[in-house]
């Protein structure tokens, strides 16, 4: 996958939630509706996925998809530098 | 200290009327939206939260004045904290804050009041001083969105603070797997996983919603209610708008909180009070029956 996986992974999970399926990258998710148990679960989904961790604050300081695919490739990058040292 | 935001006599009489009154404008429209992002990331951090609780928990919600900076500053603020000094005299605490989150298709919520807090956990969360013929709390509920009959504002009873319709101490069953499947004459409503109806002191009584008054709100206001005044709201039947809003809960200094208690258990959860305290907002404190706080737990002092 082009984009490693994370982008079409953390896409395929919030197309699943009916309330933010199809929403816009750059969108807020909390401004159109969503929950707070809505998005913990997401969290929870992605990063079982992804088998990796980021914090829900930081999470939770940038509601949007796209904000979430660069924490979740900066976690990827952060794990895999760890990997290699 | 000098008060800037007294009630005026017009407002304290209609107060005393109706047991309600508002709203008042506290923070302006980009100020409310700014701590709304921040306070909706920072319920998520529960580093310094006072109470260990997984994010799910139906009262992870409570006491966030004590660990988030915003909402330490909140429950300070002179624009609230005079008003209710002109009811319930100089020397006052803060005991409890909660957030309520309407989320688009929750159900609404019962009618209620609250004289004891006991009607969840079965124990009385406050004792009002012997003999003292008053109870309950005054209660300040700020909009952090919008509150609007369509996302589930307030309602309130007007009138009813003085007479109890509810014994809180009859119980009530929790019922998580209810919420938001029961309809009551017609409206998709319960109460956090109970139903209010039990505590009822006449089983066949209903409340006559034709006399209930909508409090529509703007992100920013704030309400000012006694919690034995009967309260509600409307389901959120909205498709993309949440609604949420803050509730501090003041009383004298005189008043014992949670008397021989050390753990509250209710809504599924349970919490040990061993990082519990009450804030003395006003006035001073000549009491030793509640453990004081004057900073939240990262270090910030509760101040005006």
């Amino acid at each position: 996958m082009s984009d490693n996986g994370v982008r079409s992974t953390i896409a395929r999970f919030f197309d699943e939630k009916p309330i933010l399926k199809g929403i816009a990258p750059d969108q807020d998710f909390f401004s159109i509706g969503a929950s707070s148990l809505t998005v913990i679960d997401l969290q929870i989904q992605i990063e079982e996925a992804l088998k990796l961790s980021v914090s829900t604050s930081t999470l939770m300081g940038s509601p949007t998809v796209n904000a979430w695919v660069n924490a979740y490739e900066q976690a990827k990058s952060a794990a895999k530098e760890a990997q290699t040292a | 200290m000098s008060k800037k935001f007294d009630l005026t006599q017009e407002e304290l009489d209609s107060f005393r009327k109706n047991g309600f009154m508002g709203p008042f404008d506290l923070y302006e429209a980009d100020e409310i939206a700014e701590k709304y992002k921040r306070i909706r990331a920072d319920i998520f951090d529960r580093s310094y939260a006072a109470y260990q609780l997984e994010h799910k928990s139906a009262i992870a919600g409570y006491d966030r004045h004590l660990d988030i900076n915003d909402l330490s500053q909140h429950i300070m603020r002179r624009e609230i904290v005079d008003k209710v000094e002109d009811i319930l005299g100089p020397d006052l605490i803060c005991w409890r804050s909660e957030m309520f989150p309407k989320y688009p298709g929750d159900e609404g919520t019962d009618w209620h009041q609250a004289d004891t807090f006991a009607h969840a956990s079965g124990k009385p969360q406050i004792r009002w001083p012997q003999n003292d013929k008053f109870g309950g709390a005054v209660t300040v509920w700020t909009a952090l969105t919008d509150a609007t009959e369509a996302n589930g504002c307030l309602r309130f009873m007007p009138g009813t603070h003085e007479e109890m319709f509810y014994d809180e101490s009859k119980g009530m069953k929790y019922s998580p797997e209810q919420v938001n499947r029961m309809e009551k004459d017609g409206v998709k409503r319960g109460f956090f996983g109970y139903d209010y109806r039990n505590l009822q002191k006449d089983p066949d009584w209903t409340p006559d919603e034709s006399k209930a008054a909508s409090m529509v709100m703007r992100a920013g206001q704030f309400v000012i209610f006694w919690s034995t005044c009967m309260h509600s709201s409307f389901p959120n039947s909205t498709t993309n708008q949440t609604r949420l809003g803050f509730t501090a809960r003041y009383v004298p200094s005189a008043v014992e909180v949670y008397p021989d208690s050390d753990v509250v258990e209710e809504y599924g959860s349970k919490i040990s009070l061993e990082n519990f305290g009450v804030v003395v907002v006003s006035g001073k404190n000549d009491y030793n029956h509640n453990r004081i706080v004057t900073r939240n737990r990262r270090g910030v002092e509760f101040k005006v």
